[in-house]
């Protein structure tokens, strides 16, 4: 006979609860702390990556300038990449949606793997392709590659969009004489613009935060914000990385916050 | 949505109402992920069986030299189990912290809260793993948090540095992949209808019998999905063991990633590339073969 027999039943059972509330609790602890601690070493006074930070300053802050490029660079892929994957995941979606064709399942497979396949086996993949046929070193071959490997996001969003979308609407435009270009503008893009946008931040805000696959393509010369944080780790280790850090926090986190609401709560 | 092919009658009038661009639209997509998904894809199949040459370059040979040289190395051997090794700790280790959570946060009452929960989840979910890395490289690091708080409660003798190590690698695997896990067995348990838990418990069942009996069995699925998921996700990761490990840490896109980008040995990063494709290629037809029957149509 165990302990717990002897137990009131009732006892037992909010005893259960309470264990699992404190185990919620640390769990989520564990969840929060990274970001926390990130956050709070951007306001560091010392010259150490150390949590607790020393003192409380904006010096680092000003040390932002020498960022100023790989900014620039991470949001010069990220745009078009996020464009072209919207274009093609929307019209890919569209496509499937309103009809049926033989190789339906094969496109629908390609419009979805990319984003299953490890980024680095993504990465090897492009750089392979593009020394094949004698283009390294473009900053567009970075471009192509997140663009293929986000096409997923608004793929997935927009197919969703599609197929809760009431198709009458689109049926009276048409009895009503309306071509096909004028239907798609006038009334199904109106109606899956959310997800088109939630679609297309996705994409964008994946750009901006992937490593692997932009170091593989950027042929050594282009320097994205992950790249650059990845190399001052190894070589300066300075607060500056958390101030650069707490900026992509803030960027990710409004980013998605917009496309999650848009797309309706994907989590719930 | 309904998932039976429509018959080609019902496809020319219910989907086809506008035949002629019917091909012109779809076009567009399929010509961009012939060309710059497929065909590099199938490229890097060929250029796994091409030599290298000097300077990151290759030439056909059609020759199994790079397979020969992965499956008869031991370093490369080595490296795949303990890849394997680290997926599974990981996987393993986000379902036992995973389920709890998710079951707990199924189970509130309040939407509020619910969401609240599931947003603190999500929060670092899409942010580079780079950032994220760096943050447990923080927090390990000799005079940080974990390590003065650890010495103090005992459990380290003296506050050393936790990180580069395995621990540090198991620590970050985890965090990263935890999310994935917990939305996974969310959403399963919150599937499973509440009259049967009522049911179980209507019959005098106490919570813990019920959950054993009725939720546990039902939310086999999300089990299988959710570490099918973080399986193949941990066997890709390249940037965690090369913050938080040493080269003892390094996983087999480490390698893939140092034979490109480093050694300039392309064919063979792309040998290495179709085993790891192979191994994921398995585990998910593994995962697709055990969540079996109508569950299929919903991964």
């Amino acid at each position: 006979m165990s302990i717990a027999d002897g137990v009131d039943p009732n006892v037992r059972d909010r005893l259960t609860a309470g264990i699992m509330r404190v185990f919620a609790w640390v769990v989520l602890l564990f969840v929060l702390m990274p970001l926390v601690v990130i956050c709070a070493m951007a306001f560091t006074s010392g010259e150490f990556l150390v949590f607790p930070p020393e003192g409380v300053s904006l010096r680092w802050f000003g040390e932002l300038t020498s960022w100023l490029d790989a900014i620039r660079n991470s949001v010069v892929v990220a745009i078009p990449a996020a464009l072209i994957a919207t274009t093609v995941g929307g019209t890919a979606a569209y496509s499937l949606d309103r009809h049926d064709y033989r190789f339906g399942r094969a496109l629908a497979a390609a419009a979805t793997v990319p984003i299953m396949l490890p980024p680095v086996i993504v990465g090897v993949m492009f750089m392979t392709f593009f020394i094949a046929i004698g283009i390294s070193g473009n900053i567009w071959n970075l471009i192509i590659a997140h663009s293929i490997f986000l096409t997923p996001f608004p793929f997935i969003l927009i197919s969703q969009g599609l197929a809760d979308l009431d198709q009458s609407y689109e049926e009276a435009a048409r009895n009503l004489g309306a071509s096909q270009l004028r239907t798609v503008r006038t009334i199904t893009f109106p109606l899956v613009r959310a997800n088109v946008i939630a679609g297309f931040l996705f994409a964008f805000i994946l750009s901006l935060n992937e490593y692997i696959i932009a170091w593989l393509l950027s042929g050594f010369s282009i320097q994205t914000v992950p790249i650059q944080i990845f190399t001052s780790l190894r070589y300066s280790y300075s607060p500056v990385i958390a101030v650069i850090s707490l900026l992509f926090i803030i960027v990710t986190f409004v980013g998605l916050t917009i496309a999650d609401y848009l797309a309706g709560g994907l989590w719930e | 949505m309904s998932t039976e092919e429509p018959t080609l009658g019902e496809s020319i009038i219910e989907n086809d109402i506008w035949p002629r661009t019917k091909y012109l639209i779809v076009s567009y997509p399929a010509a961009v992920l012939a060309l710059f998904f497929v065909l590099p894809l199938l490229l890097l199949v060929v250029v796994s069986t091409f030599e290298n040459i000097e300077g990151g370059f290759f030439q056909p040979a059609f020759t199994f030299e790079n397979y020969v040289r992965f499956f008869g190395s031991d370093l490369f051997q080595g490296r795949m189990i303990y890849t394997l090794r680290v997926a599974g700790l990981t996987t393993a280790s986000c379902l036992v912290i995973g389920y709890p959570l998710a079951y707990y946060i199924a189970s509130l009452d309040s939407e509020l809260w619910r969401r609240v929960y599931l947003s603190i989840i999500i929060s670092s979910l899409f942010l580079t793993f780079i950032i994220r890395a760096f943050a447990w490289q923080v927090l390990l690091s000799s005079d940080s948090i974990v390590p003065t708080v650890a010495s103090s409660l005992g459990i380290l003798e003296e506050p050393v540095a936790l990180v580069p190590s395995y621990m540090a690698l198991v620590v970050g695997m985890v965090y990263v992949f935890l999310p994935f896990m917990v939305l996974t067995l969310y959403t399963s348990i919150r599937e499973v209808d509440d009259s049967l838990q009522e049911a179980s418990r209507s019959l005098g069942a106490r919570p813990l019998t019920t959950f054993r009996n009725v939720t546990l069995p039902l939310t086999k699925g999300g089990i299988v999905s959710g570490s099918m998921l973080v399986f193949v996700l941990s066997l890709g990761v390249y940037v965690l063991p090369r913050i938080l490990g040493n080269p003892p840490q390094w996983t087999l896109a480490v390698l893939i990633g140092n034979q490109v980008g480093v050694e300039g040995n392309i064919p063979y990063g792309a040998t290495i590339s179709i085993v790891l494709l192979l191994v994921v290629g398995a585990i998910l037809a593994v995962g697709w073969y055990l969540l079996g029957g109508e569950r299929r149509a919903s991964i």
